[in-house]
């Protein structure tokens, strides 16, 4: 079984090759993701509640933004935090910061609309009450409105962010050495094992993608539904 | 692109080692992929508008 002899590569797909030289394998894949998504879910918040605002000078650029992010493809935005921005600004970027960077803009506009989607789902009568009680808006929005908006977040947030752990394999085309570009030296390495390799590279991305999803389904459980229930049905 | 599909973005890195007008070649192609989804969105607008069911008529409708 040639799927078998790849598991004596089972470092170089972990780490790449670490101690001498820079982080690699899953571990840059996982490390990409979360950097991406730690930056972006702060900034998506104010990019979709932006949105949402009725000042025209903060809504306008705000969904300009989200627009354009949205409707270019990943590998253009990677490409152009890669190769030009660089070039017209000056100075150099590392290819892990440039491609963290990409990943970044895209999920904060992405997310932004999971936000507002989020917000826009709380019903408008919680709104109303609010204020009935006395609260004003920013209150209203500080106590009731958010804490409801991200309890409906949750579920399509966690498969964002399965997804974005995917996306974090278009690195491999600037060349960071992350999962799939380590199975591509593998596979360059051992041309008669390609598919060994590429097995191997499925794997990994499997083993964690499965895992966050299974483990969004118990946060699902747990949340997701209890609030619903609790908002909906009386 | 990263299997050589000759579509747009294989197309400006094409143009890009041919010519080395490599920004001119990315802000077309970036131009073009936001104008295809531009008309994408208007179509689904559009649709939208059309298949938009009126809750209140059917409410009145039922009374």
């Amino acid at each position: 079984m040639h799927f078998l002899e790849q598991f004596a590569n089972w470092k170089f797909y972990l780490i790449g090759s670490y101690p001498h030289g820079e982080m690699g394998g899953l571990t840059a894949n996982i490390m990409l993701a979360a950097v991406a998504l730690l930056s972006s879910s702060i900034v998506s918040i104010l990019l979709g509640y932006g949105r949402l605002s009725k000042n025209k000078f903060i809504s306008l650029p705000c969904s300009w933004f989200i627009d354009i992010v949205r409707s270019i493809p990943l590998l253009m935005i990677v490409f152009w935090f890669y190769f030009f921005l660089p070039y017209i600004f000056g100075g150099h970027v590392t290819i892990f910061k440039s491609a963290a960077f990409a990943l970044f803009i895209y999920a904060s506009s992405y997310q932004a609309e999971i936000v507002r989607a989020g917000i826009l789902a709380v019903p408008m009568g919680q709104m109303e009450a609010a204020m009935t009680i006395g609260l004003s808006k920013n209150q209203a929005m500080r106590y009731i409105i958010f804490p409801q908006a991200f309890k409906i977040m949750i579920p399509t947030y966690v498969s964002f962010f399965v997804s974005l752990f995917k996306d974090t394999s278009i690195a491999y085309i600037i060349g960071v050495v992350e999962l799939t570009q380590s199975g591509v030296i593998v596979s360059q390495r051992q041309p008669d094992r390609i598919f060994a390799a590429y097995l191997c590279v499925a794997m990994g991305f499997w083993i964690v993608s499965f895992s966050m999803s299974s483990l969004a389904k118990m946060l699902e459980k747990r949340l997701g539904r209890l609030s619903l229930e609790s908002m909906f049905v009386k | 692109m990263a299997i050589t599909v000759p579509e747009l973005t294989w197309a400006t890195q094409n143009i890009e080692s041919l010519t080395f007008r490599g920004i001119e070649a990315t802000t077309i192609a970036t131009v073009l992929y936001i104008i295809m989804s531009a008309i994408m969105v208007g179509i689904i607008l559009w649709l939208e508008k059309i298949l938009k069911i009126d809750m209140t008529s059917m409410t009145k409708s039922k009374v």
